[in-house]
């Protein structure tokens, strides 16, 4: 039988008191990303050493335990811990790989967690420039009817398909269906319109196939975000609730030391 | 612009200190902190239901052993319990206070070695009040589940001062070995068992004569010279008054001729059965009337053998009797039975006891009070008395002669016994008290009926009966010699087969395997009493 270091011999203990300070440094990364406006140190180089003691609290924590579960609060207290050790390396993973894939895949990707908002502002674009190109209201008195580009047929059909197609897409993305999903479709699709309308009108409809691709951009792009960040709604929660059994978990080990 | 964004990134909100869009307005961000919340309230409820079992089992870390299954559900049966302010005072001996046990109250016994000097690395503890260096837990390692053994340690445990003794203990105080790496191996420095190594030295002195393989001979007779074989005949004649006493060596349909044949069960009987109380003998009649089943205390469980008893088996085939003799003046005086256990001096007022009694009564034909008999007939009456009662007590301590009829049948002292002494006046010579262990090797246990697979011979040297016909013992010799060797084989036996190697004993049959650890053969605390085991006064907790 092989006699291994015991969670209650002062190495044990020292390792356990070790491998608490590094978890709950661990977990104040969070807090140090919702106070980002403090000046408490770059958060960059915060995740630096949130992965380097993340992986040095690993070893820790099971010498500490002596290589054995124990009870029923330290053994859930170990699973989560391992747990989120599991998730933090697969995050890891992730974040070597899907980034630069990100770059590749989407040339306009924008902040991810903007694109809603971002979006509004392209649909209220995408109106103003159909405005721009078809008469109004025959009752407005604004001459800027006058001007329009696009009139007859032409105009009619502009303006349904940024009212039924355009717009809803905008609006939705992939949530609906929509042949500007593919991005062969919708090249079909505004090549017709292209076809229809007279040339000087190219140059606003360029723009509106642009907004059409930058939405599907975005969409895989909130794809990859979801891909890239999912991993935290397991991995933080499980990191809270192994931190409220570790206290429990210290507080009986130190009462019966 | 940032040359490595996008472009699109121009197009989104810039920060202007309102956290809310960057965290809860984000459908991420919100099942996260949803996620966290569910998580810790999960996590609060399931610790407030152990709060409220009020049970210490979630909190143990690993279940305790079966032994202690009633103490699992409640740290504070055996760890002290710490309070906030005490946690500052021994922050730095951690173990110390974890290891601080109540094991003394229900543990009682001595310390392992008193005067063992403890490895620093092993804090004290108090024991019986008393600081001492040992302490419980640093061989007993509890919380390690219901099956695993706290007494069956590793070696490590022992050898971790055995293995260099002089560091561990005060100089020149120690009776042991001082480096024992192992058992199994000859070069791990297991010496000879201690009683075998002292015997080498010094015989010992079991102050009995007895022959084994005389005994174990069929007949338990002397074929050259003598005394022929002993038949169910004469164990009758013996035995008059005991109808059973043959029976205990033969079937029901044996020849009356048949020569006894005694077998090792025929004495030795395990500690877990009950020693021979049919029959008449003074054992069993200094029970009767009482109830035997609750004088006599439980059984073990067949480690050792019981100590041999006169009364239970030796008195069938040796009854104790005074020789039947004629005094001078022609008194005649019939062989009585004797009371066993009795010094010489003490043996003559038994015999003038029974002698005079036997003269007053009816059979005696001397009943002085009717013939009115003088006091010069009374004195010459007393003098046949004291003649014979010498001339019995000369008989019975006397150098005997084995080969002699009388031997069995007469039931002489000194046939068996060793007398200290060699005054012409019996009275003055003492019979030696028989100093034969009923467990030899006592810093060691073992269990006879786990070895019950073998047998006896193969560990038992010289307690193999003669070869058929060829039983010729020397009378001179046979009591000497051999026979009052310890008839136990060395330690070397016992690593044909406890060893973790392949080993081939005596017929090449593979052997090894069996396991060899230092807690499998010796045991501690007190140890040294084989017989002192849990519940005896020494091993009771102290009286609060």
């Amino acid at each position: 039988m092989v006699s291994y270091p015991r969670a209650s011999s002062w190495f044990g203990v020292l390792t356990g008191l070790v491998g608490a300070a590094i978890i709950f440094f661990e977990i104040a990364l969070w807090g140090r990303k919702r106070r980002r406006g403090q000046r408490w140190g770059p958060t960059k180089l915060w995740l630096w050493w949130h992965i380097v003691l993340g992986w040095a609290v690993l070893p820790v924590i099971v010498v500490h335990s002596g290589f054995a579960w124990g009870g029923m609060v330290s053994a859930t207290t170990m699973i989560l811990f391992l747990l989120v050790i599991a998730s933090g390396i697969y995050g890891l993973l992730l974040q070597q790989w899907i980034p630069q894939r990100l770059l590749e895949l989407i040339p306009d990707e924008t902040v991810a967690t903007q694109i809603d908002y971002a979006i509004e502002k392209h649909r209220t674009e995408a109106r103003l420039i159909v405005e721009e190109l078809v008469p109004r209201d025959p009752n407005d008195p604004s001459p800027v009817w006058m001007r329009a580009i696009v009139t007859g047929v032409p105009a009619l059909r502009l303006q349904e398909f940024r009212e039924n197609t355009l717009d809803p897409y905008l609006n939705f993305g992939r949530k609906m269906k929509s042949p500007l999903n593919s991005r062969q479709e919708s090249s079909v699709l505004f090549n017709r319109l292209r076809a229809e309308l007279p040339e000087n009108a190219h140059v606003s409809l360029a723009k509106l196939e642009r907004l059409a691709d930058l939405r599907r951009q975005w969409d895989d792009h909130a794809r990859l975000h979801a891909f890239l960040h999912g991993w935290l709604l397991f991995h933080a929660p499980i990191s809270v609730a192994m931190a409220i059994f570790m206290v429990f978990h210290a507080i009986k080990a130190l009462k019966y030391w | 612009m940032n040359p490595n964004h996008s472009p699109s990134r121009e197009r989104v909100e810039r920060y202007a200190g309102r956290l809310r869009r960057y965290f809860l307005d984000n459908p991420l961000e919100r099942r996260k902190v949803f996620y966290t919340l569910l998580a810790v309230c999960s996590a609060t409820i399931l610790l407030g239901i152990f709060a409220l079992t009020r049970s210490d089992r979630p909190y143990s870390h690993g279940p305790v052993a079966g032994v202690h299954t009633s103490f699992d559900a409640n740290c504070e049966a055996c760890h002290k319990p710490q309070s906030i302010g005490s946690v500052g005072v021994s922050a730095f001996n951690p173990q110390s206070r974890w290891l601080d046990l109540e094991c003394q109250t229900c543990h009682g016994g001595p310390d392992h070695h008193r005067d063992a000097k403890w490895p620093t690395d092993w804090p004290s503890q108090e024991i019986n009040g008393k600081p001492t260096d040992a302490q419980c837990a640093a061989c007993h390692h509890d919380h390690n589940g219901k099956d695993f053994s706290l007494v069956r340690l590793d070696d490590a445990h022992c050898t971790k001062c055995h293995a260099d003794l002089a560091n561990y203990h005060k100089a020149g105080s120690s009776q042991f070995v001082m480096k024992v790496k192992n058992f199994y191996d000859p070069a791990g420095g297991h010496p000879e068992f201690k009683k075998l190594d002292a015997e080498k030295q010094k015989p010992h002195e079991r102050g009995l004569k007895f022959s084994h393989a005389h005994h174990m001979t069929e007949g338990v007779g002397y074929l050259a010279a003598g005394r022929g074989k002993m038949t169910k005949k004469d164990l009758v004649a013996l035995n008059k008054d005991d109808p059973t006493a043959a029976s205990r060596y033969f079937g029901k349909d044996a020849a009356a001729d048949a020569a006894v044949q005694l077998r090792c069960s025929s004495c030795h009987q395990l500690d877990a059965g009950r020693m021979n109380l049919d029959g008449k003998s003074s054992l069993v009649a200094s029970l009767a009337g009482d109830p035997k089943a609750s004088i006599l205390p439980p059984r073990a469980e067949g480690a050792y053998y019981l100590p041999i008893n006169y009364e239970a088996h030796c008195q069938t085939c040796h009854p104790l009797k005074s020789p039947a003799l004629t005094s001078d003046a022609g008194q005649e005086f019939p062989a009585f039975d004797l009371p066993h256990r009795k010094q010489p001096k003490e043996m003559k007022e038994v015999l003038r006891a029974r002698y005079s009694g036997y003269l007053l009564s009816e059979k005696g034909k001397l009943d002085l009070l009717n013939k009115n008999a003088g006091d010069e007939e009374t004195l010459k009456v007393g003098q046949q008395l004291e003649q014979a009662v010498n001339k019995s007590l000369g008989k019975l301590f006397a150098s005997v002669n084995p080969n002699a009829k009388n031997a069995i049948s007469g039931g002489t002292c000194t046939e068996c016994h060793m007398t200290a002494g060699n005054d012409p006046n019996v009275e003055k010579v003492t019979v030696v008290s028989p100093a034969i262990p009923t467990v030899w090797f006592e810093h060691s246990k073992f269990n006879h009926i786990s070895h019950r697979s073998y047998s006896c011979i193969d560990c038992h040297p010289n307690t193999a009966p003669a070869p058929q016909g060829k039983a010729t013992f020397d009378a001179a010799k046979i009591y000497t010699g051999d026979d009052q060797k310890i008839n136990i084989l060395g330690v070397e036996s016992c690593r044909v087969c406890h060893t973790p190697n392949t080993t081939r004993d005596v017929h090449g049959v593979g052997m090894g395997g069996v396991r060899s650890n230092c807690t499998d053969c010796h045991r501690y605390h007190n140890g040294d009493n084989p017989f002192q085991g849990r519940g005896a006064e020494l091993r009771d907790p102290p009286k609060k």
